[in-house]
């Protein structure tokens, strides 16, 4: 009867530490394997968004190096007609057309100059970021729609950042400027470059009508084309309702940039 | 000693960490966490009720065993059903634990008494709480959030639920035989089982940690 009595217990022992290890096996197993697919569907998302901002890199280098083309096309060879045709001009006589040929021809040099000034800024190689800036800025002054107030803190640091990140700050700002004369409604810019520890940081704010009040800040081409840049610099960015009320953006490069 | 004081003083009270638990966030579990806080109040409640019974009153306590198990398994039914059917799921829902009390009403008349052990139902009982534990694996294993899968609190509970079945199945099977063994032989079978309930209220107290609205 003890020897019944004995084998019973250790049947119901076995039976219930086996089933409890074969259990806690498959409940570890089960969360390994599902940690494991985890990691790789994240190494993939990663691969893709990597993929997706090479890509991107490239589009943006390539529209750059087409503008860049387009800029010095006009400027060199159309520039230079217009420039031989005005030379022309001065040798004959002006007054069958009353005298209003000439002007017609240095507005068209003007326009074809700030064109190709615009598609490929030259004094950005030349003279770095800041004298092309304010050359941005003067020309939006001089125009009169809108007053833009510059300040460089950071002194030289923004001359020494290289072509890539001066490039697409330039752009930017070019794209904040036009998206503030087409949609703010702003009299006034402020533009100001200082220095956060080692990092650079740019700020943007206008007095115009701001962000709109669904909290949508990232809708149209202008701000998919800024975010786009900014993270092709791996520039940070931060988005609010600046001092004035109307739209600020502050861009902090990383701090090895320059 | 020790082990009667792990079986009846530790494991008994441990019950109370998933309940406080539980209840500091009682307003923002989802439905289903909320139901097993549900299961483990009625289950504290028929623990206290079965040592008063037994200690106090020295009387057989085994029908309350016969009341708890289709409790039991009408909440474990209703949990699952929230959690893997939020849409619902009658047959879950009211047609199986109709159909197991109704089962478990003529295993009490007919065939296990209300003053022995309850071994063919509390069996029955455990094979559709593995099977329920199962699926909801099944279920996982075919969601497509993997990260969330492992941080959710719903395996917490399932996990909890699947290890005390799958290893008290056992017990519930032979139990009308083990309590004719020598005592020792009878401690050291119920010392497993207390580890196993004080292993499921762990997992239950993580689960509830883990939950957020």
């Amino acid at each position: 009867m003890q020897k019944v009595t004995d084998n019973i217990f250790l049947l119901v022992l076995f039976a219930m530490i086996g089933s409890f290890i074969l259990a806690a096996a498959f409940i570890f197993f089960f969360i390994r394997y599902q940690r494991n697919i985890a990691k790789q569907k994240e190494a993939m998302q990663k691969a893709e968004l990597k993929y997706g901002e090479e890509l991107l890199n490239a589009a943006l280098l390539s529209q750059e190096a087409e503008r860049k083309r387009i800029g010095q096309d006009l400027h060199d060879d159309v520039g230079a007609s217009l420039s031989n045709l005005k030379m022309m001009m001065a040798q004959t006589d002006d007054t069958a057309a009353g005298g209003k040929h000439k002007p017609l021809i240095d507005n068209i040099i003007t326009t074809v100059r700030n064109i190709s000034h615009s598609l490929s800024p030259p004094g950005l190689d030349l003279f770095g970021l800041e004298f092309t800036l304010q050359e941005l800025f003067d020309n939006f002054n001089a125009a009169g729609i809108i007053q833009l107030h510059f300040e460089n803190e950071a002194g030289k640091k923004i001359d020494a950042l290289d072509k890539k990140t001066a490039l697409a700050l330039f752009r930017v700002v070019q794209e904040l400027l036009s998206n503030t004369v087409k949609h703010a409604n702003a009299k006034n810019a402020f533009i100001k470059f200082f220095t956060e520890g080692h990092a650079i940081v740019l700020t943007y704010a206008d007095d115009g009508k701001g962000l709109p009040a669904n909290g949508n800040k990232r809708t149209g081409m202008g701000m998919q084309n800024i975010e786009a840049r900014l993270r092709m610099i791996q520039a940070n960015f931060e988005m609010a309702p600046g001092e004035r009320k109307g739209f600020f953006i502050s861009i902090t490069l990383p701090e090895n940039n320059g | 000693m020790t082990s009667k004081f792990f079986m009846s003083v530790l494991v008994p009270c441990s019950i109370l960490l998933p309940i406080v638990i539980g209840l500091l966030k009682l307003q923002r579990l989802p439905v289903n966490a909320k139901i097993i806080w549900y299961y483990l109040i009625v289950s504290a409640v028929i623990s206290a009720a079965s040592i008063f019974m037994g200690r106090v009153l020295h009387s057989n306590n085994m029908p309350l065993v016969h009341l708890y198990t289709p409790i039991e398994l009408a909440l474990f039914c209703w949990f699952y059903t929230k959690t893997l059917w939020p849409q619902g799921n009658r047959f879950l829902s009211v047609w199986l634990p109709v159909l197991f009390t109704v089962l478990c009403i003529i295993n009490a008349l007919f065939f296990q008494s209300m003053y022995t052990y309850s071994s063919y139902t509390r069996s029955v009982e455990a094979l559709i709480c593995l099977i329920l534990a199962l699926n909801y694996f099944a279920r996982m294993a075919a969601y497509d959030n993997e990260k969330k899968n492992t941080s959710t609190p719903g395996l917490y509970f399932n996990s909890g639920i699947f290890l005390y079945f799958s290893g008290g199945f056992m017990l519930f099977v032979f139990s009308n035989l083990i309590v004719n063994l020598p005592h020792h032989s009878y401690a050291v079978i119920f010392v497993i089982y207390a580890a196993l309930v004080l292993c499921m209220y762990l997992l239950f107290a993580i689960a509830f940690l883990l939950c957020k609205k």
